[in-house]
């Protein structure tokens, strides 16, 4: 039986049976995976808190042939963030991290770089200086760090640079094409979300530095919607291009 | 179709039982056909009697027995009337209610969520909604008699924590005092085995001895 041995973080847990819970991972060396903790719903299990969400842990799986389901022999806890856990904001927004991830990601592809984005997302969240501007970065990061950064200085039908045509009063955002697009460009059909200089501004700076020190940013309420909107509208016209993909193939 | 036969049908309705697979409900079988056919036929009546007869109370959703056809009943604690019905004591599903009720300890009321607010599955609350609509009726009527408490005996992970935060933001603007039960190490347990979390929680929730 392989052994599988890795640090990760507990994205969710779901009840399993009388006894037992299933648990997704996001691991250091394996991307997503999900085992079953054997006998976690007993009142004394081996696992106490080891498996509840956002607990990053050294974990050992065993892995069967011929069962898609690992079984997970040994979880520590290497840092708890239990007071992620504890009051109703950083549940909420460590919940809306998981979900993003869980929607972009595959199971069982190694990515180190969303791990380590993960955890300095819930380390953020623990702090709590701007939980909301955390989840907003963990969004435009994730997509950036999934391989869909969208050009932010180009126009992605003509290549003009938008500082041609930032003059023009339409700026917009394509979804399908993944970056802006000039008035020259858009189609009836496409998708384009309206987009304001100070947002473009902004996510164009984000996409020179880390996650780390966009967090030094205090963007105005007003422009974190804009923003999150126009992360959330691409947000699902990206998984839904993995549905369609997930299906045909 | 052809007919399965009525010992493996007994198997596998046996093997829809909690913790139940193919080896031990075959055991559970073989031990009916030996059985004397009165005790088989309790037994059959038993489960019959209890989906006939068992609902959930209208007060705390808890197991009650009702007459045959009747919609509603009111459970046996509800009904009593030495309980203290200033304190309500809430608990996700009716086993813990038992257990509780075993030591004899407790004297108020209880009310059963059947479930927790799960923020992380995708239906949050839906499963719940109903009994937490139920406990805050309860509460505005019992402004009128003073309810003084209401505890959370809810689980330590993150889904008791999220429905412990929820029914806490609920119910505190009533002016209600809002307890939750400790956490900590299980009784009858070693210390030394206590994960950090455990731990920490039991050292946040130490009192005077
Ligand atoms: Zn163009
Ligand atoms: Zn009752």
């Amino acid at each position: 039986m392989p052994l599988l041995s890795t640090e990760a973080i507990v994205l969710s847990s779901l009840r399993l049976g009388e006894e037992d819970k299933l648990i997704t991972f996001f691991s250091l060396t394996r991307g997503k995976i999900v085992g079953v903790a054997k006998g976690a719903r007993r009142f004394k299990n081996r696992f106490g808190a080891s498996l509840e969400p956002f607990t990053h842990c050294h974990l050992v799986l065993f892995e069967k042939p011929n069962n898609k389901l690992a079984r997970i022999s040994q979880a520590d806890i290497l840092y708890s963030f239990r007071k992620l856990r504890e009051s109703w904001e950083p549940i909420e927004r460590g919940t809306e991290m998981v979900r993003l991830l869980l929607r972009i990601t595959p199971e069982e592809q190694p990515h180190p770089g969303l791990y380590y984005l993960l955890k300095e997302g819930l380390t953020f969240l623990e702090t709590g200086v701007n939980r909301y501007l955390s989840v907003i970065l963990f969004t435009a990061y994730l997509i950036a760090e999934s391989g869909y950064q969208p050009r932010w200085d180009h126009c992605v039908g003509c290549n003009r640079s938008v500082t041609e045509t930032a003059a023009a009063p339409s700026r917009f955002f394509s979804c399908k094409d993944g970056g802006l697009i000039c008035p020259r460009c858009t189609t009836s059909e496409a998708q384009c979300i309206s987009i304001s200089l100070g947002a473009l501004t902004f996510l164009q700076t984000l996409s020179k530095i880390d996650f780390r020190s966009a967090h030094q940013y205090s963007p105005s309420l007003l422009l974190l919607r804009e923003i999150e909107t126009l992360l959330k509208d691409y947000m699902a016209y990206i998984i839904g291009c993995h549905h369609l993909l997930n299906a045909s193939s | 179709m052809e007919k399965k036969g009525v010992f493996n049908t007994l198997i596998e309705q046996l093997m829809a039982l909690p913790g139940v697979g193919k080896k031990t409900a075959e055991r559970y079988a073989f031990f009916i056909l030996k059985m004397p056919e009165e005790q088989a036929r309790t037994i059959a009546t038993a489960i019959t009697d209890a989906k006939d007869k068992l609902r959930h109370c209208k007060i705390c959703n808890n197991m009650t027995e009702a007459e045959v056809g009747t919609p509603t009943a009111v459970c046996k604690i509800c009904a009593n009337g030495a309980r203290d019905p200033q304190k309500i004591l809430v608990v996700e599903e009716a086993n813990t209610l038992y257990a509780i009720e075993k030591s004899g300890e407790y004297k108020g009321l209880y009310h059963v969520l059947h479930g927790t607010y799960s923020p992380l599955s995708d239906n949050g609350h839906e499963g719940t909604s109903a009994s937490i609509n139920g406990l805050m009726e309860r509460i505005k009527q019992g402004m009128s008699f003073g309810i003084s408490e209401v505890i959370l005996a809810v689980s330590p992970n993150i889904d008791g924590e999220a429905t412990a935060l929820y029914l806490t933001r609920m119910i505190k603007p009533f002016g209600v005092k809002v307890t939750r039960i400790a956490c900590g190490i299980p009784a009858g347990s070693d210390i030394e085995y206590a994960d950090e979390v455990t731990l920490i929680k039991s050292l946040e929730g130490r009192r005077d001895v």
